[in-house]
């Protein structure tokens, strides 16, 4: 029975196996993409509507000589971190004190659990009413998306580490100060790893929104510009931008979490 | 020796629940005062709230008092107003959810069984995975216009991933053995995905659902916000135009509250189509 299974799936993937392994990933990508050319170059398809690859490629090459992409981007990049700097710090903070502290945790959890509930992005009009379009009222919405992953992961990070431990650093003696930095901080990093990533995830979304609410610099503005200039190759410049940024800064945060994490048995295996 | 045992017994029988009273009077007053706790500091900041903005000491343009704001929602319920604009809303989130998860759940299912299927299309479907969800927006409304079309794709576009990826996870995570069993019970291939695959992944398919729900309410807000003639979030909008900040207050907090409700709907109806399983009874009491 088991080798009939095992003979069916083998024909199954007959055709498959001639394929390289690593390669299987890109077969279906590569095949769209040329039907989207040729489609595009045969002209079934509208250019304003839907431009071909080759001239997706083209524009963001010419974008890119030209500088003014380059210059959207700093922009972008550094409202997206000075949001994510503040926000991440303050939940971090505020995450270390309702975790270390009962007393905190019994009184500000509650509150802090209660605004999580509104969606983020429906504060941005009333953002736009008390501080106006400009860069502070951007970075105040992107770090308030920041806070929140981050506070809940620290939080549960600190009360997850193991109480045997506690009772260790106890026969050790540690003082409160020993036991935050040598104990509960390594024991909460992963959680505290993954607060980052996410914040980042969110920081990089409330930006894109951000940005198309209403701006005069970053990559949004130049999506939002290029749409209402009907230039659908500029959107699709500014997309996969937003999607290869996105997709780097959680690669990084994953780079430092397995260096940082290297010493943990269960991550290895 | 004896006598004193029984005596020992005879007492403790009529003590034991008296105690146990006791305890459970103890774990409610702990749980009371944590909750009075939790709410005093949303309660203080509501009552610091209302007394300055009633002296004067805040501007009522920019930050009216709680108690206004209360008002504006009762008018505007009274009105009828509030209640058709989030049946709009309502009824595009469903609709984008639906189709969105629908579709997920599909795709995951596929993905799932088809070892072939997952080599070939997983990765691309995780590729489109990394573009951020609401920077697609744009290219929706040059697409397909303002209206209701982008918006409702745009929600299903959100809804897709997170029921994709759960319910992909779930079946992938069905116990190997259960299979054997399957397989010496002699299921049918209907069988096995009616009575194995789909109940053993059901936690993780709610948890799509959820997911998904999240975040059909999170591109709702933003299609709306960016440009609609109707529901909650051109209530918004429009009242920020014309600095109404009492409506903008009452529009966030009824996408709060639906959020909240949604959620909670999906929980509840979780925790009852769960209850046979194992280990679910003892994690979530609260």
């Amino acid at each position: 029975m088991k080798s009939e299974i095992a003979a069916r799936k083998a024909a199954g993937q007959d055709w498959l196996r001639a394929v390289p392994g690593p390669l299987h990933a890109w077969l279906v990508p590569i095949a769209i993409v040329a039907l989207w050319q040729i489609a595009g170059g045969l002209g079934w398809i509208s250019a304003t509507l839907l431009p071909t690859p080759l001239t997706i490629a083209k524009q963001f090459v010419s974008l890119g000589l030209s500088g003014e992409l380059w210059e959207h981007f700093q922009i972008s990049i550094l409202r997206a971190l000075s949001g994510f700097v503040l926000g991440g710090l303050t939940g971090l903070a505020l995450g270390l004190s309702t975790g270390l502290g009962k007393m905190a945790e019994r009184t500000l959890d509650p509150s802090l659990q209660m605004l999580r509930t509104v969606p983020l992005l429906s504060l941005i009009p009333l953002f736009i009413l008390w501080f106006g379009i400009g860069e502070f009222s951007k970075i105040l919405m992107i770090s308030l998306g920041a806070f929140f992953p981050m506070y809940v992961n620290t939080f549960l990070g600190i009360r997850s580490v193991d109480v045997k431990l506690y009772d260790v650093s106890r026969i050790f003696q540690y003082s409160k100060l020993q036991l935050v930095i040598r104990l509960i901080i390594p024991a909460a990093l992963p959680n505290i790893l993954l607060g980052i990533r996410l914040s980042l995830g969110v920081s990089w979304l409330v930006l894109v929104v951000a940005e198309m609410m209403g701006t005069s610099a970053g990559i949004g503005y130049m999506i939002q510009d290029a749409r209402a200039y009907s230039q659908t190759d500029i959107v699709f410049v500014g997309i996969i931008i937003f999607a290869i940024v996105g997709k780097l800064s959680d690669s990084v945060v994953r780079l430092l979490e397995s260096k940082l994490l290297r010493w943990r048995e269960t991550y290895k295996g | 020796m004896l006598q004193e045992g029984i005596s020992k017994g005879a007492v403790a029988i009529p003590a034991e629940p008296m105690r146990r009273q006791k305890r459970i009077d103890r774990r409610f007053l702990i749980k009371f005062t944590n909750a009075l706790i939790g709410w005093m500091v949303p309660l203080v900041i509501v009552m610091v709230w209302q007394a300055a903005g009633a002296l004067g000491w805040l501007n009522p343009i920019l930050l009216p008092t709680p108690l206004a704001i209360w008002n504006e929602l009762v008018h505007l319920t009274s009105t009828g107003e509030l209640i058709q604009h989030l049946g709009i809303s309502s009824w595009r989130a469903l609709l984008g959810f639906l189709l969105g998860g629908s579709l997920g759940l599909a795709a995951g299912i596929w993905v799932g069984f088809s070892y072939k299927a997952e080599r070939l299309v997983d990765p691309s479907l995780q590729m489109l995975r990394t573009l951020p969800h609401l920077a697609i927006a744009p290219l929706f409304i040059l697409w397909f216009g303002f209206g209701e079309t982008s918006k409702i794709l745009l929600i299903a576009k959100g809804s897709f991933f997170p029921l994709y990826v759960n319910t992909f996870l779930g079946i992938r995570s069905v116990d190997n053995r259960l299979f054997d069993v399957a397989r010496v019970l002699q299921f049918s291939r209907w069988d096995l995905i009616l009575r194995l695959i789909v109940p053993a992944s059901l936690p993780n398919i709610f948890l799509g659902i959820r997911l998904s729900i999240g975040v059909a309410w999170l591109g709702l807000v933003v299609a709306e916000l960016m440009g609609s003639s109707s529901g909650i979030g051109y209530i918004i909008n429009d009242a920020r135009s014309f600095s109404w900040t009492t409506v903008v207050f009452v529009g966030i907090i009824v996408f709060a509250l639906v959020g909240k409700l949604s959620d909670s709907l999906v929980k509840w109806l979780e925790g009852r189509l769960l209850r046979w399983q194992d280990s679910y009874k003892g994690g979530d009491k609260s």
